[in-house]
């Protein structure tokens, strides 16, 4: 049995759409799972069904062995931890103290061991010697390395990771992909985002188009598909642009060049 | 680096106040502020004024900025006192060297108009020197009233006196003692204490009932949050704000029409951004587990010490022999 | 004719001596035309680029300094200089913006029309019942004109392809649809210079190559100057020809892009990257060890250079 199983889900908002359309996966415990979509893919849609934010009566989602229902949505936020897009709109404490220790208060546990979490946390994500800081005085990696703190203190199996990083400029991008990926072989990772960059850690690929996956395998597999990656709308490496050029092309020693671009495609 | 406001006027300095459980300075500034109301005599409220100033200086906060709090309320401490002592003809005249305070009035055609035109002239010249707004409005009523002592032009509207009384003088007194020590001891509480702790006493205060305790809880958390989003709004304000203003909205321009269009253009987006941020903060909360009303721990907690039960006990002991020596008729 | 800082500063915030004065805008000087450049500003998170933005349509006031800007209007030339003031200037941080009206009778409004400003995630801005009426409303404030606003909305809206959306609210577009409509809200009102603050932010590659290259033909057709503010190095590369480096406040460098891309240890020191092309490139170049220009700004030439290294098959 695998740890998440998700079986024929359909959902919609409105009686026009079809934001999941008929998705089946299953994800391994320990498996870095990156999920790839543009807007309107249904990946996020797909991201707030598996921590039971929106619920749906079509198809079913499994974690643990538990399906997830309204009734037992308790039990399976205690498995399932999730980082959002908006650093800022997910920042609850007035403090970054505050806001690690917020989903501990909810499980009513003591401050001894609260201040022992909060502590091992925060250090982990780089964010120890910032605790007694407002967000209003944070950067926005800063605020998401907080989120991720907060939620690892909460030591579920699954963390999905919902476009953690759209928002944020280049350098911050890499600071929290170290601590996202650093979590590999630790957790089960489930990170949702639209760059084929950050695909190459993954273990294994999925790609949405409206609603439905339409690529499911190891990244190398998922590579080389590139007109379906750029129906999709993904931000395709330009190595892979370039790639796809020579090959319609006549250069001499042109597999070489191939074979190189290739390398360079899923170099980490 | 930020010249916004400082939410909730909070100064971090290191004095036995700032180090009470704020449950005490809440429930004992209470108690204070009630028997101040039931305090009648003049020398016991100048008293508790001495015992506020006092109070403050062991507070290591300075008392430039309770004087620019009262600044704020000067308007209403200049309207009671005038009121009180051109209405309240209660007592005995007061007199220096045998002579009676007392001043006679005529309101003319004249001295209305001049005296209409001064008020005038005043709120014209805010327009472009706007220093000195506390000092010229005190120089426009003493014109005003100036005026009206000497006879000016011929058709009397009106006489009148006004006499300095001595009951006029002792209440008008009393409500400006009364006011100013209210106000000293509001600012003790919010100088001293940090928001989150102002939150976390109120919340304090209610836990004990129990039937309190889930709205308590909730409303805890709501205050909590604002606090929280106070900054964050202002600063999406002010980003709304220049983004119009890229647009041509000038506050100091355009009739009626374009004033509320150009408010609207700040408040709908505002409210835009408040309910995204609550959607999404809704599903951060909801995500991590959190229940509103149901109990949960605290890292915060309050712990009461030595020194809060003797400024609680103080506070009570004040209150209780205020309350005494009222019905003994002696305060 | 343009605009041109001399010394320019701006102050974060004002303290009472006078003394240790924290600027988020140093003595910067720097002069960019009216018409037909294509300028990137570049420097990490709070070093001022979007503080000295704001300097230039006047939304903040120097504390020391001129800023000198000026342009054609048919045949007249308005002129306007703004001298420094600590006094007069709002503090990079202070809540509101710049007073209009500078000194008396000098009104610094034509300036908002002028030089367009562009905020990051401008559909905030939006608030109309209707698109039509939000992107009228920028050029209804500059000229009390309805009908001249109403043909100003509909030129640009017909440019950038919205008419579609125009009798809709606002909010319920996507969210590549009300950037789009804020956007034309700026150009109704017809800026010759057009500044952008991460324009492709959140947009997917589809939509974000349409803006750009909707930038591009008002920049080459309609030979409007346009100033990008971007972390994005990939168009900077593809799209500009000068760049504005800044840090801490000040600008450390001024000039082509190509000559920055060249000097590394400038893109070191600053800790700027290249585009994603040129570190393909570079990569490419030492795998097949063949001498590769990896200066290339975008996949054509990438792809045209290495066609001219490796040589045709001709069949």
């Amino acid at each position: 049995m695998s740890l998440i199983e998700v079986k024929n889900l359909k959902f919609r908002y409105t009686h026009d759409d079809n934001a999941i359309n008929d998705v089946s996966l299953n994800i391994e415990k320990g498996e870095f799972v990156c999920i790839l979509g543009h807007n309107g893919s249904g990946k996020s849609t797909l991201a707030k069904l598996l921590v039971g934010l929106l619920f749906s009566k079509r198809g079913s989602i499994t974690i643990d062995g538990i399906e997830l229902t309204e009734a037992n949505i308790d039990k399976i936020r205690q498995k399932v931890g999730i980082v959002f897009q908006n650093p800022d709109n997910q920042f609850v404490g007035i403090t970054v103290k505050d806001d690690i220790a917020f989903g501990l208060e909810n499980r009513r546990i003591n401050k001894q061991e609260m201040e022992r979490l909060i502590a091992l946390y925060s250090t982990k994500v780089g964010m120890y010697d910032f605790l007694d800081r407002n967000p209003e005085d944070l950067s926005g990696g800063e605020k998401q390395k907080v989120a991720i703190a907060g939620v690892l203190a909460m030591d579920p199996e699954i963390i999905i990771f919902d476009e953690a990083t759209s928002m944020l400029d280049p350098k911050a991008v890499s600071s929290v992909l170290d601590v996202i990926n650093n979590l590999k072989n630790k957790k089960t990772v489930l990170s949702i985002t639209h760059n084929l960059k950050e695909a190459i850690y993954a273990d294994r690929v999925i790609v949405m188009t409206g609603g439905k996956i339409v690529l499911n395998g190891k990244p190398m597999e998922i590579f080389k598909h590139y007109d379906i990656l750029k129906d999709s709308n993904l931000d395709i490496l330009d190595s892979m642009k370039i790639l796809d050029k020579v090959k319609n092309s006549n250069i001499n020693e042109k597999e070489m060049i191939e074979e190189a671009l290739w390398e360079l495609s899923y170099q980490k | 680096m930020n010249d916004t406001i400082i939410f909730g006027q909070y100064i971090h300095k290191n004095s036995w106040i700032h180090r009470l459980d704020p449950r005490t300075k809440l429930l004992s500034l209470f108690i204070l502020m009630v028997s101040t109301f039931l305090i009648s005599n003049v020398y016991v409220l100048l008293g508790l004024l001495a015992f506020n100033i006092i109070i403050v200086i062991t507070s290591k906060i300075s008392l430039l900025k309770f004087i620019q709090s009262f600044k704020m309320i000067a308007m209403l401490i200049i309207f009671s006192t005038l009121f009180q002592i051109i209405f309240n003809r209660s007592g005995d005249i007061l007199q220096i060297n045998g002579q009676d305070l007392n001043a006679f009035f005529t309101l003319t055609w004249l001295n209305l108009a001049l005296g209409i035109a001064i008020l005038v002239f005043n709120i014209v010249l805010n327009k472009w020197f706007k220093k000195f707004g506390l000092l010229r409005i005190l120089i426009v009523l003493f014109l005003v009233f100036y005026l009206q002592t000497i006879n000016l032009g011929n058709i009397t509207l009106a006489t009148y006196t006004i006499g300095l009384y001595s009951t006029g003088v002792m209440v008008a007194s009393m409500v400006i003692l009364r006011i100013i020590n209210l106000l000293m001891f509001s600012g003790i509480l919010t100088f001293t204490t940090k928001p989150t702790d102002m939150n976390s006493g109120i919340e304090g205060i209610f836990n004990p009932f129990k039937f309190m305790r889930r709205f308590a809880s909730i409303l805890g958390m709501m205050i909590s949050i604002a606090i929280r989003f106070i900054p964050t709004l202002l600063l999406e304000a002010r980003k709304v704000l220049k983004a119009q203003a890229a647009r041509g909205v000038d506050f100091k321009e355009g009739n009626i029409k374009e004033a509320v269009t150009q408010i609207v253009s700040l408040l709908v987006p505002m409210f835009i951004i408040a309910i995204k941020k609550s959607e999404d903060l809704a599903n951060a909360m909801d995500a991590r587990g959190y229940i509103p009303g149901d109990p949960r721990s605290r890292i915060n907690e309050l712990h009461y010490k030595v020194s809060d039960i003797f400024v609680q006990s103080f506070s009570i002991i004040i209150f209780i022999s205020i309350v005494v020596l009222k019905t003994q008729g002696l305060v | 004719m343009g605009i041109k800082l001399s010394k320019v500063n701006l102050a974060y915030s004002i303290p009472r001596n006078r003394k240790n004065i924290k600027f988020a805008v140093n003595d910067v000087n720097l002069s960019i035309n009216t018409k037909d450049e294509f300028i990137a500003i570049v420097g990490h998170t709070g070093s001022g680029k979007s503080t000295l933005v704001q300097l230039f349509n006047s939304l903040l006031l120097p504390s020391k300094g001129q800023i000198d800007i000026s342009w054609h209007n048919d045949d007249i030339e308005e002129r306007y200089r703004i001298l420094g003031n600590f006094k007069k200037c709002k503090s990079a941080h202070s809540v509101g913006v710049a007073p209009l009206k500078f000194k008396a009778n000098t009104r610094l409004k034509p300036l908002r029309s002028h030089i367009g400003l562009v905020f990051q995630f401008p559909e905030y801005q939006l608030f109309e019942e209707t698109v039509l009426k939000d992107i009228m409303f920028g050029p209804k404030n500059f000229t009390k004109d309805k009908e001249l606003a109403k043909a100003r909305a509909l030129e640009v809206s017909s440019m950038m392809h919205i008419e579609s959306l125009l009798e809709k609210s606002p909010f319920a577009l996507s969210g590549g649809q009300m950037r789009k409509a804020a956007i034309a809200g700026i150009l109704a009102s017809k800026p010759d210079i057009l500044v952008l603050d991460e324009p492709t932010v959140g947009l997917d590659p589809l939509a974000k190559r349409e803006l750009l290259d909707f930038l591009t033909k008002l920049n080459r057709v309609e030979h409007k100057t346009i100033i990008l503010i971007t972390h994005d190095m990939d168009v900077v590369g593809e799209y500009c020809n000068r760049t504005i480096v800044m840090n801490k406040g000040m600008v450390v460098y001024d000039g082509s892009k190509d000559l920055m891309f060249h000097n590394d240890s400038l893109i070191k020191t600053y800790n700027l990257d290249y585009p994603n092309i040129i570190k393909t490139m570079i990569n490419l170049k030492n795998k097949i060890n063949k001498p590769l220009n990896v200066y290339q700004y975008n996949v054509n030439d990438a792809f045209n250079e290495i066609e001219k290294v490796m040589g045709d098959n001709h069949e």
